[in-house]
């Protein structure tokens, strides 16, 4: 069995992944003076699911879309309304 | 964490460093030239208005650090950037920054960040990660020449937002299934319970490739009535590549979809969702819904 820190992680890495998915690989292009082409994110993509579970703005980013996801098998069905999700900074960047 | 990503960058300038010793002397002299200038980062397009009365909230903060979120319009639309130095998001500095996978999940998650706060509250086109502009002048002209095109997405994606549905499946369970449901299989087995070792072994052979072939079929059923039944409920459909080795505590991924679906009909699009889960759930599939994701899917042109 895995424990929950394993299980957390694992989470974490596959919704950290969905959203790179989402990020590095849809949405609009437009031709902008400098744009990173889709050949260069694929090469990094290998290597992306170990280094990442460590850092802050995952936690973040994706602790906000794990709590509004929903997950059938566990009837966890109460979506966050969209317009309760805080801005928060955790990274302490100044503004 | 601030002391983490900056111990990191920290190491990622000596290492630079160390590179660029190496190297000719004229490429130096290029990076060096570029150190002061700066590039626009473009997240999301909008319509102004609705953009500039959000500016009056608390916003995320911007890809980097030395720069805030601003707004630059042209006419009715306006574009969500933030100001970036060209010495790390310069053409050359950014193909070197790219293979340090670290530095460019942070960055795709800012980006993500500052997308999702926008597509809560208005309706924005999301771009894809790493859009830049030399100058302001740039930005402006963008909107527009694309005027129309962004209006339309625009219109397209009001009041709606992007739900995934992702099918997994537990093969163990779907191939015990499928022995089941299969007459076929059902009278192959029976023949090789009785058969001779050796015919009983062809008959194995042929068992297995049959019980794959049909549990494809199966699972290929499946998503499209998935797709199907929910496409009804939905504003539209796509079906999203599936990564490699995306297997979960859920089984292995089998599909994956983007739906685009209005606020309004949520309910809907879930209920939909729930009744298709339990009613192949004893088959060892399980849905997964994610989301709300600004519509990264949805927003043409990708």
């Amino acid at each position: 069995m895995m424990t929950d820190e394993e299980f957390e992680s694992e989470q974490l890495e596959l919704s950290l992944l969905e959203t790179l998915d989402h990020v590095l690989t849809r949405g609009l292009v437009l031709a902008g003076e400098i744009t990173i082409s889709v050949a260069d994110i694929d090469l990094i993509f290998v290597g992306l699911n170990v280094v990442l579970t460590s850092i802050e703005t995952a936690h973040e980013v994706l602790g906000a879309r794990a709590q509004r996801g929903l997950d059938m098998q566990q009837r966890a069905l109460t979506p966050v309304a969209p317009e309760a999700a805080p801005v928060s900074d955790t990274e302490g960047e100044s503004r | 964490m601030a002391t983490f990503e900056r111990g990191d960058e920290r190491r990622e300038e000596t290492e630079n460093r160390k590179q660029m010793s190496g190297h000719k002397q004229k490429r130096k002299d290029e990076t060096e030239s570029q150190t002061n200038e700066q590039g626009f980062y473009v997240y999301c397009v909008g319509a102004r208005a609705a953009l500039e009365s959000l500016f009056d909230a608390a916003l995320p903060a911007a890809m980097e650090a030395d720069a805030r979120l601003e707004l630059i319009a042209d006419d009715a639309l306006a574009a969500v950037c933030s100001a970036v130095s060209l010495a790390d998001y310069g053409e050359e500095a950014l193909q070197a920054r790219l293979h340090d996978a670290t530095w460019t999940a942070l960055r795709a998650l800012r980006h993500e960040r500052v997308v999702e706060h926008f597509a809560r509250r208005a309706s924005v086109v999301p771009l894809r990660f790493g859009t830049i502009y030399l100058a302001r002048g740039g930005v402006e002209q963008m909107l527009a020449e694309r005027r129309a095109e962004l209006q339309g997405i625009i219109e397209r994606l009001r009041g709606r937002e992007e739900w995934g549905v992702n099918v997994y499946c537990d093969r163990a369970k779907l191939l015990t299934q499928i022995v089941l449901l299969s007459p076929r299989l059902r009278e192959l087995s029976e023949q090789a319970a009785r058969a001779t070792p050796g015919q009983s072994y062809l008959l194995q052979k042929k068992i297995e490739a049959l019980r794959a072939d049909e549990t494809r079929a199966a699972a290929r059923r499946t998503s499209n009535e998935i797709e199907r039944e929910l496409a009804r409920v939905s504003a539209g459909v796509a079906r999203l590549r599936v990564l490699k080795d995306e297997a979960s505590e859920h089984g292995d991924a089998v599909v994956k979809f983007a739906f685009l679906v209005a606020r309004a009909r949520f309910d809907d699009f879930r209920a939909a969702a729930e009744r298709l889960a339990e009613a192949h759930a004893p088959a060892g599939y399980k849905l997964e819904l994610t989301g709300p994701w600004p519509a990264y899917n949805f927003a043409g042109g990708g």
